[in-house]
This record gives structure tokens, sequence and C-alpha cells, in this order.
């Protein structure tokens, strides 16, 4: 131990490697039955020599002449309808609001002679959670589930979330420059009329990385005590004003759980003393022709359930940035022509915008805001917010 | 308490010989005698004139008075250190020491030596006294030398050093002690301690005294001049009329002294004055014939004579046993062999060994890699018995010779085979100083490890559970600490290590690749001695000695670490910081003879492991060790049996903690072992080995309960699996003539699953034959089969506590392995380099990998996890070898491959599309140096070098988004090699002084681990981290230098 914590180190390592195939599919998502979904395939991005100029690295991509069919065994046949958009990644959606449960399905993917299909599968059926816990403490706040599921049912889990959030900027704008007059010669500016600046609140959109694994083959009870998959800081914007967390559950199959797993491990391995070894990870997707050719990805025949939990700003300690340290204050002494400064119009064109900030002692003050810091869009947000968001500002 | 192996290294040159009974004196044989045997005289070498003999004028003619019979024209002088009689024999020969307690007195030229408690004076001290004057009042006065290093101002005369400590720094000196005298008073002897009790003696001529005193200037005189002058004065009496004169006198009739003598001697009968004429003319004839039981009989270039010449008789056998001078323990895998007829033989484990040679003259050598080289000439008329004492090899400062055990290697079939004696393995350089078994083995050709803090070793392409370790017959399921760092053997208790990795000995099975056996020591028999090293992680310590003299001995080991306290100190942001890592051993080994055919052991080992480097996880594994041995020898010799009955433990648990779900899963073997080997030798040409041996196992793949109340989970245990492996054994040793010599053995082994029934039997073969065209130069080449019928089933590169075993099942077949080996040796006659180039190629079938993604833990079907492969392993290693001289050490090259294939057919989900594939340990090229340069007996520098093409690993070759993320797509199974590995150490050893009187000794061992400091890799991996882009890692362990200090205290 003392050897690992005093002489053992970590370095940055590339190897170059020679054995990449040319061109390696990866399907990537579910037949979900129950409604509308996608399914895409795109290709491995090899490492390559790093002899290798960036010019001679032409990108692996699927053929738009692909076609992509899930077969049901009664006999049905879904096809998939290319999406359009994506060059590395093709996707192809999937009606199967009326598929049937009790039945197996398959998937064909065909592209320029080549077919790649995976074997009859079950559908596996997916619990709902019985609830989405939050639980907080000083730096964070932690979002767990709770699923008390069918001992019948699959024990195992797999579950995504996509984030929506809507926050603000860190100042409300009360003054704008007026354009009207020379604002190099002189500082002028116009009050807010509107009760909110239409760039102060946004929404924000993420998705988990990867899925959230669990099973319960080992448990007494087919019950996910309390699985916390989400820490949030404290001083997040997420959960300033109002988060919503969607969670997409499903029951998978054993094979498709430990192939997911294994592709986790595989992909955030250690490399530690006791760490498993790494292993090529092939998927249920086999070429009919090259059986032995690497195919990626594990498609599953699931259902889905979506457990959506909203939070307000109770948890939030966000707080708004120290003006006096780091904005500029406004010195602009028309007046003085030794005065050292940029005018305000200078200053506009550098991206910063005129911020009231009020100040007990001296009054208020105006100072110089990067531009940012007004505008909740140049943060990652939009001004698209759900029709069913709870809450307005208007 | 003394340190024993200090007076070993004193009296190492001679190598002393104890002679056991061979057939007993015929009363009144004339041809014998009876004077000439008894130790050689110690040789010692002084770089100047000092002797340990009474005076440096050498040996004078005298008579001695031995066992009741006068011998006359005998060249005697005293050893004053041992205060022992030494006679020199006519002739080239060494002098001898009679047994001291029957010498009444010898002459030396004019001087009288007595022994006085031989002659009745019971208050005399032990040795010999020489009568200064005799008369109504005698006095006698005895000198003595003894050796201490570094005396400084003490009274004694400084009269020469040990040479071979000259330039160690410490000069051991033989000092001339005060002489102690006696002076006769009403019949006793009482000390005479001054001049002035001269004169108390006779207080009614004290005037006369002081006048004679004056006028013969005496004054200033010492008592070597004072004495019998005053003497001669005050007590004119004739000298053979006086005390002391008429005490030997009573000899010269036969007769005993006294009525209670001291020492009762029986006088034989047919005591003469004189020995047989021509008795010293007829060297061979006469020479030291071993006759009387625990008479020591001594010398390298003396002839001894063994037996009684029978008529017809054309071979006989000798036998007896070699022990170690330092500590009386018998010492196992002594080569013994002939020059003359080119036999051979070597001691078992409990040092016994029986040699059949031509009756006539022969030239007998014994040899081990830590101790001084032996050779004796033998007059071998009949079979007879001949007792070893072997002492510590000193021979680093002398000019290389041949080892004898060498030369041995050219004598026998077996090959591949490696031996390291502690006192080796205590100088290679280690990470952290402390003398590693396991990191010795892997120094040698052939062995190899995935990294460096790993637990497992590989021996030619097999796999880390392919090798059998045994300590004291014990399996060691985990022979590691704190994740390999460390082995599991304290090397203070250790006596030797052996590894098999070609001929491996039809006795042994149950693994396809090797066996690695570890013997402990059984203890000092002569006193209590021990050992403490403390250090920064770990502290040890061992202490061994009698229980009951002469027959039970005892020894008893421990390790601990306490690493916790570094790991509290971390800071918070290191992922250690308040993780927990340490291990503790112990052995215990109990030893009883209860005579010189029969001994029982005791041996038992205990050890736990435990670390935790997270909260949500915590590690522990232990294993508890016992078996019984009995070893009984036959009469005939070199007939013996041996039977042990052992249990062998090991557990392995690790804890899970999350919320609500914690809990652990334990793995566990419970194996019981029953085995019994007898060896016979049937002939002159054959030796017979046969046994039987049967394992019983129980073993637990997985037991997994929660670890509190509030967990969920629920207890649930994979099915206990029993079995019972049997085998029975033979082989023969079949020597067709000097140059031409076989050994084949068959073990018939057969397993039954009791869990789920299924019976597998077969037949092992163990072949092996040799060549010699001369005595320097030997072919060898042997074939083995070998069968396993438990495995590990891993999914990692090391050894890990997730690890789990399994035994063969009727969906798990046993493991069989095929491996023929090839070799030439020479050796340089000139040099006494040893050169060996050996070749090997070996199968393997049903060895067990694991599916890609396959879950290992906790899984009741387990075989669905796995696919039985085939492998194929191969390779030439040359190894050049010096053993003696100042520069000793080896140097070995080794190119070797190993590949592994599937061997169902899965389809797409086969490894590497069913393939050959490199085995994870698989590195070509492996260059080893491991070199000791011994300046002085005290100062040395030790120098290890390790190369080897870096192992295969499966790396990503592209990266892909899916599910959300980045995620990365590794190549087929071990397509890639991690960097090469190169590693330089070297130590500056400085052992303990010979400081004869200190109670405790010390020595230091200062060293650099990983000289270069370069960064060798363990581990690659990537990572995505969380899904984003990928980067790539390497893991380096002992990533800079590594300086240590090792400071060990002997008592």
């Amino acid at each position: 131990m003392f050897a690992l914590v005093a002489v053992s180190c970590v370095y940055p390592f590339d190897v170059e490697t020679d054995q990449v195939p040319q061109k390696a599919f990866v399907f990537d998502g579910d037949i979900v039955l129950g409604g509308w979904c996608t399914i895409s395939v795109s290709c491995m991005t090899p490492f390559g020599k790093s002899s290798d100029s960036e010019e001679e690295k032409e990108p692996v991509v699927p053929s738009r002449a692909g076609k992509m069919t899930v077969y049901c065994n009664n006999g049905e046949v879904y096809p998939g309808f290319q999406l359009t958009g994506g060059v590395e990644k093709i996707s192809y959606q999937f009606d199967f609001a009326e598929a049937p449960l009790d039945k197996q399905y398959r998937l064909v993917y065909e592209e320029e002679g080549s077919v790649y299909s995976t074997s009859w599968m079950d559908v596996s059926i997916a619990p709902t959670p019985d609830e989405i816990t939050v639980e907080y403490d000083a730096d964070y706040v932690y979002l767990g589930l709770k699923l008390k599921g069918d001992d019948s049912a699959s024990r195992y889990y797999r579950w995504n979330y996509e984030e929506t959030y809507e926050y603000h900027a860190d100042f409300m704008p009360d003054y704008y420059l007026d354009f009207s007059v020379d604002l190099n010669r002189k500082l002028a500016y116009i009050e807010r009329t509107a009760p909110v600046d239409p760039n102060y609140y946004c929404w924000g959109k993420s998705a988990s990385r990867e899925s959230t694994l669990i099973s319960t083959e080992n448990l007494s009870e087919n019950t996910i005590a309390k699985q916390v998959f989400r820490t949030i800081s404290r001083s997040s914007k997420r959960i300033m004003e109002m988060y919503r967390i969607d969670v997409r559950m499903k029951g998978i199959s054993r094979d498709g759980y430990y192939f997911h797993k294994t592709l986790l491990a595989n992909s955030n391995t250690s490399g530690s003393l006791f760490a498993p070894t790494p292993s090529e990870m092939r998927g249920n997707v086999v070429s009919e022709q090259n059986p032995s050719e690497l195919v990626l990805g594990y498609v599953d025949v699931i259902t889905e359930s979506v457990t959506t939990k909203f939070i307000d700003g109770r948890y939030s300690r966000w707080r708004s940035p120290d003006y006096q340290l780091f904005l500029p204050e406004f010195n602009f002494r028309p007046d003085d022509p030794e005065a050292e400064g940029f005018t305000p119009m200078q200053w506009y064109d550098m991206g910063y915008r005129p911020v009231l900030i009020p100040k007990e002692s001296e009054g208020d003050s105006v100072y110089w805001a990067e531009k940012r810091c007004v505008d909740c869009t140049l943060e990652g947000g939009n001004k698209n917010k759900p029709s069913d968001w709870p809450t307005t500002h208007e | 308490m003394k340190m024993k192996w200090v007076i070993t290294v004193l009296l190492a040159v001679p190598l002393a010989l104890h002679a056991q009974e061979v057939k007993p004196v015929k009363d009144g044989d004339e041809s014998l005698s009876v004077l000439y045997r008894g130790r050689l005289a110690s040789s010692f070498t002084f770089r100047y004139n000092g002797t340990y003999y009474v005076d440096p004028e050498g040996f004078k003619a005298g008579e001695v008075m031995y066992n009741g019979k006068l011998y006359s024209g005998v060249e005697t002088n005293l050893d004053a250190y041992q205060q022992l009689l030494c006679v020199k024999p006519k002739g080239d020969y060494a002098p001898l020491t009679p047994e001291r307690d029957q010498v009444a007195w010898f002459t030396r030229g004019d001087q009288l030596f007595v022994n006085l408690r031989y002659l009745g004076f019971e208050q005399a001290s032990e040795g010999f006294f020489e009568v200064i004057h005799d008369g109504e009042t005698p006095v006698v006065k005895q000198v003595m030398k003894y050796l201490e290093s570094n005396p400084g101002d003490k009274n004694g005369e400084v009269i020469g050093y040990y040479a071979d400590d000259y330039s160690s720094g410490v000069i051991t000196y033989f000092r001339y002690a005060p002489k102690t005298w006696f002076i006769g008073e009403d019949g006793s002897l009482t000390r005479l301690k001054s001049k002035r009790d001269v004169a108390k003696r006779f207080k009614n001529r004290k005037s006369e005294i002081r006048e004679y005193v004056k006028n013969m200037n005496l004054e200033d005189v010492s008592n070597d001049v004072y004495v019998p002058l005053v003497m001669s004065m005050l007590d004119p009496s004739r000298p053979d009329s006086g005390m002391i004169h008429k005490r030997m006198n009573q000899w010269h009739s036969g007769g005993n002294i006294g009525s209670e003598p001291t020492i009762p001697v029986k006088a034989p009968a047919g005591s003469g004055r004189d020995l047989p004429a021509g008795y010293f003319d007829e060297v061979k004839e006469s020479a030291e014939r071993l006759s009387d039981n625990n008479i020591s009989v001594t010398y390298q270039n003396k002839l001894y004579i063994i037996g009684t010449r029978q008529s017809g008789a054309s071979r006989a056998t000798i036998s007896g046993t070699v022990t170690d001078a330092e500590n009386g323990e018998p010492l196992p895998g002594v080569v013994v062999f002939d020059d003359r007829t080119s036999t051979y033989a070597r001691t078992n484990s409990s040092g016994r060994y029986s040699i059949t040679l031509p009756v006539g003259e022969n030239y007998l050598n014994f040899n081990e890699t830590s101790k001084e080289d032996l050779h004796i000439n033998i007059q071998l008329d009949g079979s007879g018995g001949l007792d070893v004492v072997m002492s510590e090899r000193i021979t680093a400062l002398k000019p290389a010779v041949v080892s004898a055990e060498s030369m041995a290697n050219h004598r026998t079939t077996e090959m591949g085979i490696e031996k390291v004696s502690m006192k080796t393995i205590s100088k290679i350089p280690t990470a952290f100083g402390e003398g590693d078994i396991l990191k010795a083995v892997m120094t040698l050709p052939g062995v190899k490890s995935v990294g460096e803090a790993s637990g497992g070793f590989n021996v030619r392409g097999g796999a880390s559970d392919q090798n059998l370790i045994l300590f004291n017959g014990n399996t060691i399921y985990n022979p590691t600490h704190m994740f390999g760092i460390f082995s599991s053997f304290n090397p203070d208790i250790v006596e030797n290590v052996e590894l098999y990795k070609s001929s491996i000995p039809a006795e042994y099975g149950g693994r396809i690749s090797s066996v690695l056996s570890v013997k402990s020591k059984e203890g000092n028999p002569e006193k209590v001695t021990g050992t403490l090293g403390i250090g920064l992680l770990t502290s040890r310590f061992h202490i061994e000695g009698p229980l009951s003299r002469g027959k039970t001995t005892f020894i008893l080991g421990g390790r601990m670490t306490y690493s916790d306290w570094i790991l509290k100190r971390l800071p918070e942001e290191s992922n250690y910081h308040g993780g927990k890592a340490g291990f503790g051993d112990a052995n215990l080994g109990i030893t009883h003879k209860f005579d010189e055919s029969n001994s029982l052991r005791l041996s038992a080992y205990w050890a736990k492991d435990r670390f935790a480097f997270s909260e949500g996880e915590d590690f522990n594994y232990s294993n508890l060790d016992v078996s019984l041995a009995w070893k009984h020898d036959f009469e005939d010799p070199g007939h013996n049996l041996r039977v042990s009955a052992s249990y062998d433990g090991f557990v392995n648990t690790f804890d899970i903690y999350q919320y609500m779900n914690d809990y652990s899963v334990t793995t566990n073997i419970n194996q019981g072992n029953l085995k019994a080997v007898i060896r016979k030798p049937l002939s002159d040409a054959h030796v017979l080995s046969y046994g039987a041996e049967g394992v019983f196992y129980a073993l637990d793949p997985g037991i997994m309960k929660p670890l509190n109340d509030s967990s969920l989970v629920a207890p649930r245990s994979l099915d206990r699996e029993y079995a019972v492996e049997a085998a029975a054994f033979a082989s023969d040793t079949y020597t067709i003539s000097e140059k031409l010599s076989f050994e084949a053995g068959l073990r018939l082994s057969g397993f039954m699953s009791a869990s789920k029934r299924r019976f597998y039997g077969i037949p092992e073969l163990r072949l092996s034959g040799k060549y010699s065209p001369k005595e320097n130069i030997s072919l060898k080449a042997g074939f083995n089969t070998l069968r396993q019928y438990i495995h590990l089933i891993s999914n990692t590169s090391a050894i890990s506590p997730m690890d789990t075993w399994k035994l063969s099942d009727a969906s798990i077949k046993p493991t069989d392995g095929y491996q023929a080996a090839l070799g030439g040796y020479w050796t340089s006659l000139d040099t006494g380099i040893d050169f060996s180039l050996e070749t090997y190629w070996k199968n393997m079938y049903n060895y067990l990998d694991y599916k890609s993604g396959a879950e290992l833990t906790m899984n009741d079907n387990l075989a669905e996890a796995l696919v039985p492969v085939k492998g194929k392993a191969y390779g030439v290693e040359f190894m050049i070898k010096k053993t003696t001289g100042k520069l000793n050490g080896w140097a070995s090259y080794t190119y070797s491959r190993t590949f592994l294939r599937e061997m169902t057919d899965r389809g797409v989900a086969t490894i590497n599309g069913g393939d050959w594939y490199q085995a994870p340990y698989d590195k070509p090229h492996d260059l080893k140096v491991a070199l000791n340069y011994a300046f002085t007996h005290r100062y040395s520098i030790s120098l290890n070098l390790d190369y080897s093409t870096g192992r295969p690993v499966t790396i990503p070759i592209g990266s892909y988004l899916y599910d959300g993320g980045y995620r990365l797509a590794y190549s087929e199974r071990n397509a890639y090699r991690i960097p090469d590995y190169f590693r330089l150490d070297a130590a500056i050893n400085i052992d303990p002084g010979h400081y004869l009187k200190a109670l405790t000794h010390s020595s230091i061992t200062i060293g650099v681990y990983n000289l270069t400091g370069r960064k060798n890799p363990y581990s690659v991996y990537y990572t995505t981290d969380g899904g984003f882009v990928p980067n790539g890692y390497m893991v380096s362990v002992f990533a800079t230098q590594i300086p240590y200090i090792n400071f060990n205290l002997i008592f």
C-alpha cells in the first residue's frame, strides 16, 4: 500500500494501433415497444496510428442507402424511417405503438449488400419507479430511485434520464445604452420598462451520458431500495429556479445487463491491480456474411416507463458573482480629457453591458458586466419553454 | 545466548564430519586403532603465526594413555583452544583429536599433560594441565587460548587472527587466557592465584622462600619461571613418586583410579603398551576406521575406513545424516557423489542420504549451495554410516573452484530444478529490503510475473494457479501479502526453496506447471536463538531452540504490518486517505525425534491480510495450514518412509457497502491431505520411490450474506463442492552406467467430484534421462504429463481478492499439461562456471479462460461464464551461473512464447475468432541478472537486473458514441503489449561481525530498488471519464527509486 501511495503513478499513455477494422458498425438504441423509438447506426472512430495525418483519417460513416427493419415473429414488419440530419450517425425511427408485448422481435440492418441482424428476442417489460427521491447536504442534492418490482418481472434494470431546467442570468439589466446619442462622447441609457428582461430566464436540457444499471438478482426482493443516480451541486444553476428530471426506466434482459455493465467497466477502467481486464465486447448484432466482423452495440426489446420529478429552487445555494471584485466600474468621465478608460461604445463593442448595482453607502452604481451575465442564452440554454412548465415570470 | 553461526564461521574451514558406528570393534583386534579416531583437529588459517596449539613449536613425540592403553611413539600436541589432545599419524595425514574424556595423560617431548578430572581431581576444570612440579605438593597449570574479536586492552597475548576476517574490519584473535594454576594440598588440588599463595602453603618456610627468591633474582619473573624453581626448592621429592604420578601409574597396571573414577572407562581386553608393529606405516589398512557410536572423525584429506571387509561383496552402502553446523538441523538437498564412479545421491528432507559404491577407495563429495564443499577419502570395506556436519560457505573470498553441486548436476537425470538458498535470497534486492522468496524465484529463468506487486508467478507458460506451492508440505493458495508486495513466507524461518519446473517427481501432482517447495527450519537443537527485524512497514521475529535437548526442537516466527498510520496521514484528496492495509502471519514448528530412525514434525502456518481503500469496500483473506509428518528410516540404508497428514484452509472475503445493500461474499477452500512416500533402493542400479496421496476438498465457491439488518441482500450460497483427489505413484531411477541413466515415474491420479458426480482418472508419466559423455558435460531430456483438478477463476491480470477457486466437475474438465524438455549442461573445469541451455515445449488442454464480460462472482452457473482453451508454450532458456568466488550469481536469457486458443466454437463470441492469442504472461524476451560481489566476508554488493518484453494487453482501438456518451471498442484479446520492462536494483550488504562473545549481532542492507527510476508500466488503461472523450493512462507501481535500509538483529 505504501508503495502504491508513495511511488505509484499514473501517466498519460498512447499506443499505436494497427489492428483496427475498416468499418465497424455501432447500433445504438433499443426496440422500445408502445410508441415511437429511435435506433441509430454509426461507425466506430478508430484511434489509428499516430503517424496518420489528419487528412488520411477519413471519417467512416454509414451509408444513407442503408435500411433498418424490425421483424416480429407474428409476421409483422416494422420498417425504420430514416431521419434526416446527421452524417456520422444515421437514425431510424420506428412506430411500435401497436406492437404486441408477447411476441419476439429481431432487428435487421442492410447496407450495400451486407446484412446485420440480431436473433429473436423476448420483450422485457419495464417497471415503473415508485419514487424519485431527493436528498441533500450542504453541497449537493442527490436524486435517487426507489422501485418495488414484480418478483416475476425482470431483475435487471437500466435507466437513463433527461433533465430540463429553468435558470436565469446572473444579473437582470435595469438599463440599456441609449444608442440615439454618441456613446463615444457621452454615456446615455434608458431604463428597462418590461418587468423581466427577455434574456433573463432560459431553459436548458441535458441527458445522461451513460445508463445506470441495477440488478436485484441477489436481493431477497425485486426491490431497489434507493439508488442514487444523479448528484447536483447546490451552486449549480440547474436547480436555481425549477428543475425537472425524466427517468426512462427499462427492464432489460440478463445478457443485456451484463453487456452494458461490461461496456461501462471497459470505458471507465481504473487500471488498478485488481481491475478486471478489459475485453472485446461484441453486441448482439451480427454480420450474416461475416460473423467475425466487429459489430458494436446491444439492441434489446423492451418497454419503457418515464417518471418525472420537479424540484423547485428551495435547494439552490447559487449566488450572483461578486460584482465589486469582478466587474469593472463604469468610469467614463467625458469632461476630463486625461481620464483613462474606454468609452461606453468601446465597452459595448467588447461585449460588456451596463448593470446597475445598488450600493447602500454610495447609492447605485453602474458597472460593466460581461454579456453572458445578463443573457442566459449564452450559457447553453434557450428560450424554448416546455409547454407543461409550471412556472411563469410574465 | 550466543549466535551459533558466528562460531560456525570461525570453525568453518574444517567442515567437521561425524561418523557413526559402522561395525563394533572386536575386542582384542590388534589391527584396529582406538587412538586414531576422534574429531579432526581444527585447521584454522592464520595470516601470521598464531596458533591454537599450546605453543608454536609443533608436534613432538610422546606417549598417550588413552582408554586404558598406553601408546608410545606418538606425535602429540595440545589444542589450547578446545583443550584437546592432538595426535598426528605418520604420513600425509592431518591430526586427530581423540576423545578427551578417555585420555588420562600424555607427554609432548618433555612436557607432561594430565587430565586431572580423569585422574580423579574433580575440582579441576576440564582439559589438560601441564605438570610443572610433582611431589608431595604438586603444581599444575593450564594454558588456554580463546577467540575474541577486537579485544582491546584486555589480558592475554594477541597471537594471530583469523585470516578470512582480515579485510572485514573485524579481527578475531587467538589469545592466551590467564593461566590456571593448581597446587596440591592434602591429596587434593586448590587454585594457586598468585606467587604469595605458594608461600602460604609453606608458612613455616617463608623466610627461606624469601631468601631463595632474592638469591635467584626471582622477584619480577613470571609464574612460569617462579613456580617450578621455588617448588623444586621446597619439595625436592622425585617426580615419579609425586601425587600426580601416583595417579598416573595406576593405569599402567590396567586398573582404575580410585573406587569412583570421574569418567568410568573400561580398559579393553588385551591392552598393551605399544601399538601393533607397522601401525603407522600401513596407512590404508590402519587409517581411520569408524567404529564407536558418537565418535567424531573428520578430515577432508584423510582416508576413512567404513565397514568390515566381507568376501564376495563388490558394493556397499554408506548412509547417514547431513546436518548444519550452525544449528544442528538436518540439511535437505545436499548433493553427495563419488568422483570415481560418478555415483550420485541427494539428502532427503530429513537430511538423510544413502549411496552405494564399489568397495575400495572412493572420493565422496558433499555439496550444498550455501555450505562449504566437503571432500572425503573413503576406504569402503562394507556398509556403514557417515554423518556429516556442514558449515556455512565462506569460500566467497577464495579462488573459484568447481562446485560439487555443479558436477553433481551432470550425474542426475533431474532437469529444470532451481534451488535457492536463503543466503542468496537475502542478497537479492527487493522493494522494501526484506528477503523475499517469491521475488528471488522470479529471478530464475522461465519464471515470470505479469508485473510488479502481483501475487502470482508464471512458470514456462503456465498460469499462476498451475503452480503447486507447498510450505512444509501444506498447500498455499495465496502466496503473497499486500497484493504481492511481500511473499507469505517469513524469510527468517525458511530453510530452503526448490522450484521444479520441468522434471516434476511423481510424488507431486495436482498442478500442471511447477512445484515450489518451501521448507522451514526445524529449530536449533542446541540453544535458543532468534532474529528481530523492525522496519517502516513491517516487523518480524523468530525464535528457535530446544524444548528437550536432543529430542525436541521448536521454531516460532511472526510478522505484522502497521501501515495504517501512513494511510491516515495521506492528504484527504488522495484516494487512500483513511484506508487500511496490513497483514500478519505466524509460523510454528515442533520437531520431536523419538530415536535415530523416527521423528515427528508439527508445522502450523497462519496468515491474514486485510485492506480497504474506500468506505465502500473491505477485503480480507487468510490462510491456515497445519501438518503432521512422521519420518522413519529403515535399517537398510536409503530405505525410508514419510507419512504426513495436513489441513489447508483458505478464506477470501470482500465486503461491499451500499445503501441498504451491504453484503459480503466469501469463498473458501478446506483441504485435507494424506500422503505416504517410501523410498527403497532395490539394487545398485535401481532406486524405487512409491506411495499414495489423497486430497479431500470442501470448497465454497461463494457465500453471500447481508452485513446488517437493514440490508436487503438475501443470504445466498452457491453449492458447496466436495471432491476427492487420489493418486498412487511410483518411480524408479535406473543407473545403467556412469554416463547413462533414466528415471521413469508413473502417477495414477483420479478425481471424484461428489457434488456433481463425475470421475476423472489418468495415468501421468514422468520420464527423464541423461547422457553424460564427460564428467562436466551432460545432455538431458524429459517428458511429463500432469493433470490439475482445481482452478483459479479470475478475470484480472494478477491474483485478486475477487477471484474464486473452482473444482472440476461434470461441466468443467481437468486441465491437462504435457511438457517435453531437452537440456545441455556444461561446467567449465577451469572456472567452475556452469552453462546450461534448456528448451521445452508444453501443451495444455482445458485451461479455463473467461468469456468477454463474464460475471465470475456469485455465479451459480460459472461454467457458462468460462471457456476451455488449449495452450502451447515453448521456449529456450540459457543460463550462466557462478556459485563460488568473490563474484557469484547468475545471468539468464529466455526466449519463450505462450499462446492460447479457445477449444469450442461459439461463433462470433469465440475469443479472437478461434485463433491463437497471446497469454497475458507471454513475454518473449526475458533477461535476468543476479550478481553478488563480496569484497570481504562482511561486505558485499548485490545487483539485480530484470528486463522483459512488455506483457500482452487488450487495449482500445477506437471509440464510438453509444448510449449518450463515448465508449471504447477494444482490440482482440491480448493483441497489444505494454512497453518493455526494465529494472536495476543495487544493495550493499553488511553482515555481522564475528564478535564471539556478543549476545546479539546485526546485519544491515542498504539498497535502492529501481535504481534508474524507470517508470515501468504495470498496466495501461483508457477511460472515457463518464462518457466524454477517451484518454489513455499508464499505471506504474514503483515509478521511482525506492531506497531502503533493512536492519536485522540476531540473538
